[in-house]
């Protein structure tokens, strides 16, 4: 970073002010009163001073700071931000079958949800078919089930894909769902190149946080490069990959490791592309991130700012990018389902709309509003709504969307700013210096990080030292949970197996097996891409299952043994 | 036996509270012997104790827990403490397990009048080995040691019974042991007053961290604010990291239970504890004394199944009177 040195008169009189202030006013009201704290840190552990000034800002440069839409993109990926268009209100959404998925997903729509988000149960998630003995219990339980095309078909009946953009959270059998979504897209005659919307794809974070896993990470890496490579050349407006903090954070990690462990994720996928000789310029303007807003309000503003300036810096110091497209991190949030309780639940609105808030304030291209019954089970259509509405009333009666960037030059959030970014760029030289991500992931260096501040953080909510509101403060002995939730359809399960069963007995199975036979020779081929091969077979009537478990027998199977 | 009379216990006691290593040594090994002429100046002994901050150490074979041990021992040594260990560990390098091990790990502390220590013979002699590596761990606290650790392995109900036994128990595991050795220590972890990893110099120390850390989160309950949650120390004795930390959690675990009613309910435990062992032991010798020759004739009965466990032990136990 560049630093310019400060006018010398005014730092130095600014320096005897702060002293002066020190030793009269605040002295004097620290002999009545003591602070609350003998130190405050940030929720992340960052200590925090008294007030900031000009002084803690010195040594870097307005051009750090810079103008919305510009290189390092500190304020924003865009230059008119929301002023223009308002983020994508996204509420996830995912149960049962692809029909009953649809349902949910239309009325969101009719509540003005600008976006589609979907999520899938544990067998779609982990690569399983739904008549799998593994899935029993689970289909259709935490997610929607998808095990064909036909699923897709349903899930998106009635919804036109060139004009609404569509994230799905599927991370190993990932390329499974985005052959599926080409292969509809297709038979409905859309152009690939309208089609909007994002594959969550990152694996590297499963090895490190979500633990969902199929393959080892050398092939697990290889499908999220087809995938980037693929989209680069098909699908010019689809993100192929969703960078993702988010379940990072939900694993335990602090805010700063969230964001330094994305970024370690980031080069490896960048220079795993640039193996194939593809330019950077060519695949980089589609690469989205997601993240989490965490409840400190002013650092996750600050984590979202500097996480901008250090992706442009990464992108254009680093891997050299011309384009600036290349350089504009944009990103999804959702508020942090891990700060939710169950106790008292009707406040997890109030702790949702401070996250949003901080999001918005961050500069979000898209945001998950959590419902206030997640800590029971996946919401209800009624707790979408006011989650929904929160988003709705900070867009349009908040006025906080008429200015970029509103709390830029702020000392206080400038300096988390500079902090962050300082940080994060640590943490990627330690990385390096011990050997790089994978390395690592393999080592449990980035899970015991994450393990270290979970800890902490569960040891500050037992001792009282970190407030929960309604648990460990105000907490109501007497309170009877009046909740509705989310019921489980029972027959869900098998509606779903009917489907996938009578669809194994019409297809075409000669040819689903040549094709899998292809599959095999494709897979190892390291220089081939896997996404063609896998459109053809889903179009035939392959399920997930098929696939996945064809390649089992190329790959193998990543295995992590507890230690306890 | 010709010449010299043997020394009398209360003799030794005497010495022993002088400081006198020769006396403790003897004095310990008339612990082991259990012989009923050292009672009274162990009751003696007893009295004086107190004042040592007891530690009990124990962790699956393999878990580095002598090492760590020793190392402890040289860094409480460099702050002017005296510390005594007593090893009840049949694996321990101390007690013959390994020899080489011994001359490396804790040759350093040869000659150092601040520091005690004795490995406790456990191999056939498990009958009396709580009452004797106690009693063993009294006469250092009595002759003036800051510290006590009575290091046990934790395999079996009997060493892990010792270990806990002490004013703080640091449960010690280690990365890249075997499945079958972490099964059983999953039984010992609930007894940590802290936990130690150790060898943390090695990359797949993180995993033994992250997943204990995690395991131990789950188990906590969000509310009513605990007492005292076991921190979790990472430690290389290898590099020496790692102790300032522990050393640190011993001391605050020694306060937390200064300050509340945890070290009063933990004294009373340890005294329970004593006392049934020491009955126990008591009851043992006098059943033998009184009904030892029944035994062989009702063994030879339940063997042949003319009577069942139940009724031999009933006839053994009719008229017997401690």
């Amino acid at each position: 970073m560049t630093r310019r040195s400060p006018d010398p008169a005014v730092s130095l009189s600014l320096q005897e002010q702060t002293s002066d202030w020190e030793r009269n006013e605040v002295a004097s009201f620290l002999e009545r009163q003591k602070e609350r704290k003998e130190q405050f840190f940030t929720f992340g552990g960052l200590p925090v001073k008294r007030t900031y000034t000009p002084l803690d800002l010195e040594g870097s440069s307005f051009d750090d700071i810079g103008l919305p839409g510009r290189y390092p993109f500190t304020r924003g990926p865009y230059p008119t931000m929301y002023r223009s268009r308002n983020w994508t209100m996204r509420q996830i959404a995912g149960f049962g079958t692809g029909e009953d998925t649809n349902r949910r997903f239309k009325y969101l729509i009719a509540q003005g949800q600008t976006g589609l988000s979907t999520d899938f149960d544990m067998p779609t998630l982990m690569g399983y078919d739904s008549d799998h003995p593994m899935s029993e219990g689970e289909v259709g339980r935490e997610g929607v089930a998808i095990d064909i095309l036909a699923d897709m078909e349903a899930l998106f009946d009635g919804i036109d894909l060139e004009n609404i953009s569509v994230s799905m959270t599927i991370n190993p059998s990932a390329w499974i769902l985005l052959a599926m979504y080409v292969a509809l897209a297709q038979k409905r005659g859309c152009d690939l190149n309208r089609l909007s919307g994002t594959i969550q794809a990152d694996i590297l974070k499963e090895y490190m946080a979500q633990k969902e896993f199929i393959f080892p990470i050398a092939p697990s890496v290889r499908l999220v490069r087809d995938c980037i490579t693929y989209c680069a050349q098909n699908m010019k407006r689809y993100n192929p990959i969703n960078i993702s903090g988010y379940h990072i954070s939900e694993a335990g990690s602090s805010p700063l490791h969230e964001v330094a462990f994305t970024m370690c994720n980031l080069v490896t996928y960048v220079e795993e592309v640039l193996e194939t000789g593809m330019k950077v310029d060519d695949f980089a303007p589609r690469l989205a991130f997601f993240f989490v807003c965490q409840t400190d309000f002013f650092e996750e503003i600050a984590k979202f700012r500097a996480a901008r300036r250090v992706y442009a810096k990464i992108m254009r110091e680093r891997f050299g990018a011309k384009n600036p497209e290349s350089m504009r991190l944009r990103f999804h949030c959702q508020t942090a389902a891990a700060t939710l309780t169950k106790p008292q639940y009707r406040i997890n609105i109030v702790r949702t709309t401070l996250q949003a808030l901080a999001a918005v304030l961050g500069g979000a291209q898209s945001l998950h509003t959590n419902g206030m019954d997640e800590a029971f089970s996946i919401p209800t259509e009624e707790a979408m709504k006011i989650a929904l509405r929160t988003q709705q009333i900070i867009a349009e009666e908040a006025h906080v969307t008429e200015v970029v960037d509103p709390v830029g030059g702020s000392y206080y959030v400038e300096h988390l700013t500079n902090e962050y970014e300082r940080k994060i760029f640590e943490i990627l030289d330690e990385v390096e210096a011990n050997g790089g991500t994978i390395k690592l992931i393999e080592e449990g260096w980035f899970q015991r990080h994450i393990a270290d501040f979970a800890y902490e953080q569960a040891l500050d909510k037992q001792s009282g030292a970190k407030p929960v509101i309604g648990v460990n403060r105000f907490h109501e002995p007497d309170e009877v949970v009046d909740i509705e939730t989310h019921p489980h359809d029972p027959t869900a399960e098998r509606r779903q197996i009917e489907r996938l069963q009578r669809n194994r007995r019409e297809r075409d199975n000669a040819r689903v097996d040549a094709l899998l036979d292809e599959l095999v020779g494709v897979a190892k081929d390291e220089n081939r891409n896997i996404m063609p091969v896998t459109i053809e077979l889903v179009r035939a009537g392959a399920s997930m299952g098929d696939i996945v478990e064809r390649l089992k027998t190329v790959w193998g199977t990543h295995r992590e043994v507890p230690v306890f | 036996m010709k010449g010299r009379a043997p020394v009398s216990s209360s003799a030794l006691v005497e010495r022993a509270l002088r400081g006198e290593h020769a006396a403790m040594a003897r004095l310990m090994t008339r612990a082991e012997a259990g012989s009923a002429e050292c009672r009274d100046a162990f009751a003696q002994l007893y009295a004086k104790t107190g004042h040592a901050h007891r530690i009990g150490i124990t962790g699956v074979p393999g878990s580095g827990k002598s090492t760590l041990v020793s190392v402890l021992t040289r860094r409480l040594r460099e702050q002017g403490r005296r510390v005594g260990v007593i090893a009840v560990d049949p694996s321990s390098p101390y007690s013959g397990g390994s020899i080489m091990g011994d001359r490396i790990r804790m040759s350093e502390h040869v000659g150092d009048e601040g520091v005690f220590i004795r490995s406790m013979a456990t191999r056939g002699a498990h009958g009396g080995m709580a009452r004797a590596s106690l009693e063993a761990a009294d006469v250092l606290d009595a002759a003036g040691f800051d510290y006590v650790i009575v290091e046990t392995v934790g395999v079996g109900q009997a060493e892990v019974e010792i270990a806990r036994a002490a004013h703080t128990v640091v449960v010690v595991s280690a990365p890249g042991l075997g499945d079958d050795i972490q099964a059983i220590k999953a039984g010992i972890l609930e007894i940590a007053d802290v936990h130690v990893v150790s060898k943390c110099d090695r990359p797949d120390a993180n995993r033994t961290v992250s997943d204990l850390k995690t395991m131990l989160a789950m188990g906590m309950s969000i509310g009513p604010k605990a007492e005292w949650n076991a921190p979790v120390v990472p430690t290389s004795s290898a590099r020496g990291d790692g102790f300032d930390k522990l050393i640190d959690a011993l001391a605050r675990h020694a306060q937390h239970l200064r300050d509340s009613d945890a070290g009063r309910e933990r004294l009373r435990r340890i005294a329970d504890f004593r006392m049934l062992k020491t009955a126990e032991d008591l009851l043992g010798e006098r059943f033998r004394a009184a009904r030892g020759g029944e035994l062989a004739e009702l063994s030879a009965r339940l063997a042949e199944r003319s009577i069942s466990p139940y009724q031999a032990a009933e006839r053994l136990l009719a008229g017997f009177t401690a």
